[in-house]
């Protein structure tokens, strides 16, 4: 089984992509061998939808490059959790700047590796975003770049279940 | 005289943004401060004009962690003004709810949040690597505690199905019984919690306690989620209406969240010790047994044992929890009839962190009039203030990382939800 996780908050404009992606995937991928989930980005609930799984995709925002662009980080949670945190762009940030009780992605996915409640290959796929603000809709630039980074899941996903 | 300023730009697992300033003079405490210096929000002010049925659901947005305290506050407060009672089943489903927001704060705060500062760790991830079974238990109540929110509320986050006169609809017998088994591991879990908890090393500090809290008096009085009266360990007892008489709000220049104190100036803490200290002998048994069996002092005055007590709560909770399940009987109506009227009402029920207070007007045209909410880290700012006042002379010979991690970790023992009142905390300390 593979999971797909789109993390984010719809309400907080670009913030929204992986949710978004995650909703174009659902009808598009076989749901017997993929189950698809849109999760707020709590560790325990990121732990939930990738369990027994083979592998997961996790669909977020981030901050850094142009509006729109789609990044894609690919390893096993340990090195993947490096090159993340090496990286300039900002992934989700937990519950945002409104609370420090959530966890951000890269912390999630270290806290994963030392519980070991993560699969053996992960797939970072991020939507770079320009404005998070509650209550404000998704930028058009984002929005096809979450078209895009559906798609991209899509042949990745293929390309594993072919292998 | 020489000066000395340490600075920590963010306080770390506390729920929302503040900052902490520590002065010293030759050496000696001279000031601290709890800065929160986010602009307030202003709930108070937007209530007013919207209908009293709003409330539940507005009131719900002040805090993700704890929504469950704002619903049931201002959902007893407007109950209170309309003159209706929400009693048997509905009531019972109230508290189970509440014990799922307690269940799943408390195993958020022990295990992620305040375990490291005992343990030695910079954070939970660090301390995960060796203590992955105790991070996975805590994940695990925790989870259970959002189930029996979603369970009951529809949502785990700003639960939907709450509203004045009970509920917009309520579970199945069957649905609930789901949650049994999870229940009973979990009660095993929760004690084995308390008993690692238990185990850590505390540091050596007693404060005079003024606790507040809520207690259910005469025989069968229950340890306290809502209703009750409004108690203090100093003899004073007061109905919800009363609250003002004893306590008040007031602004300090480096805090926009208002401070509390009672009307002769006295400092005050709520929350788990205050509640336990004034609520033991209501513990549910194994709870009761467990603290026991721990050892637990009769009035805790380390507020650093905070995580002990919060453990203890948990274990509570999840027995209350199997309590109402196992007596559950679906309501025939999910809420309870009533006439708009125009009225006040009071209204107060335990957060995690310690009472809420509410107080409403509303018009002939249930339109909100007025509105007052008083949140417990509110009302603990000043407390917060004054243990560090006491504590810092003790951690004058340590060295400033040292001192940083003491501060922060007396911080957390009140796990403060500055959300609540505002966000983001900083600790700078001075010193001359």
């Amino acid at each position: 089984m593979i999971a797909v996780v789109g993390i984010g908050n719809p309400l907080r404009a670009d913030d929204g992509a992986g949710p978004r992606a995650a909703e174009f995937l659902r009808c598009s991928l076989p749901e017997e061998r993929v189950s698809v989930v849109a999760s707020p980005c709590d560790p325990g609930r990121l732990f939930d939808a990738v369990d027994g799984c083979e592998a997961a995709f996790i669909l977020d925002a981030c901050t850094g490059g142009e509006p729109g662009e789609v990044h894609v980080w690919a390893g096993d949670p340990r090195g993947l959790a490096h090159s993340l945190q090496a990286h300039h762009f900002s992934l989700s940030d937990g519950a945002g700047a409104a609370s420090s009780h959530g966890f951000g992605l890269v912390h999630a996915i270290e806290l994963g590796c030392s519980l070991g409640a993560l699969p053996p290959r992960l797939w970072v796929v991020a939507v770079s975003g320009s404005s998070f603000e509650l209550g404000e809709p998704m930028s058009r630039p984002v929005r096809l770049g979450a078209i895009r980074a559906a798609w991209c899941v899509i042949g990745e996903v293929s390309q594993w279940l072919s292998d | 005289m020489r000066t000395r300023t340490i600075k920590i730009d963010m306080l770390a697992r506390v729920e929302g943004e503040g900052g902490l300033s520590v002065s010293l003079k030759g050496g000696e405490l001279e000031d601290v401060r709890l800065h929160i210096f986010e602009p307030p929000r202003f709930f108070e002010g937007f209530l007013r004009g919207r209908r009293f049925d709003e409330a539940p659901d507005i009131t719900a947005r002040i805090c993700g962690i704890c929504p469950i305290a704002y619903q049931i506050s201002s959902a007893t407060a407007m109950e209170d003004a309309l003159g209706i009672v929400v009693g048997g089943q509905l009531r019972e489903l109230r508290r189970l709810i509440y014990c799922g927001e307690w269940i799943e704060s408390h195993a958020l705060h022990i295990h992620l949040l305040h375990a490291p500062d005992f343990l030695g760790y910079d954070d939970a991830i660090q301390m995960a690597a060796e203590f992955p079974d105790e991070v996975k238990r805590g994940l695990r109540l925790k989870k259970l505690g959002n189930r029996i929110m979603a369970l009951i509320g529809g949502r785990e986050i700003h639960p939907v199905n709450m509203k004045v006169g009970g509920f917009y609809s309520v579970p199945a017998r069957e649905a609930l019984l789901s949650l049994r088994d999870d229940l009973l591991e979990a009660l095993d879990e929760a004690v084995a919690t308390a008993k690692w908890v238990a185990g850590l090393a505390f540091p050596s500090f007693e404060t005079v306690s003024n606790d507040v809290a809520l207690r259910e008096e005469g025989e069968g009085g229950r340890y306290p989620l809502f209703g009750g009266r409004i108690c203090c360990n100093r003899g004073v007892a007061l109905a919800v209406s009363e609250y003002e008489t004893v306590f008040e709000e007031f602004h300090e220049k480096h805090s926009h969240a208002l401070h509390s104190r009672t009307v002769d100036g006295g400092v005050y803490q709520v929350g788990p010790i205050a509640r336990f200290n004034l609520n033991r002998d209501r513990l549910t048994p194994v709870a009761a047994a467990t603290a026991n069996e721990l050892n637990i002092e009769a009035v805790v005055a380390n507020p650093f044992r905070s995580i002990v007590v919060r453990a203890i709560e948990t274990v509570f909770a999840i027995e209350e929890s199997l309590r109402i399940i196992d007596a559950y009987d679906p309501p025939p109506q999910p809420s309870v009839e009533y006439e708009v009227q125009a009225g006040e009402g009071f209204g107060v029920s335990e957060a995690p962190r310690g009472i809420c207070w509410h107080r409403y007007r509303i018009g002939e045209n249930g339109e909100i009039e007025f509105a007052k909410i008083v949140p417990p880290t509110s009302q603990n700012q000043a407390r917060i203030e004054q243990d560090l006042r006491e504590l810092i002379p003790s951690l004058l010979v340590l060295n400033e990382e040292q001192m940083k991690w003491r501060c922060e970790q007396a911080v957390r023992n009140y796990d403060p939800c500055i959300s609540c009142a505002t966000h983001f905390l900083k600790l700078e300390v001075h010193r001359e």
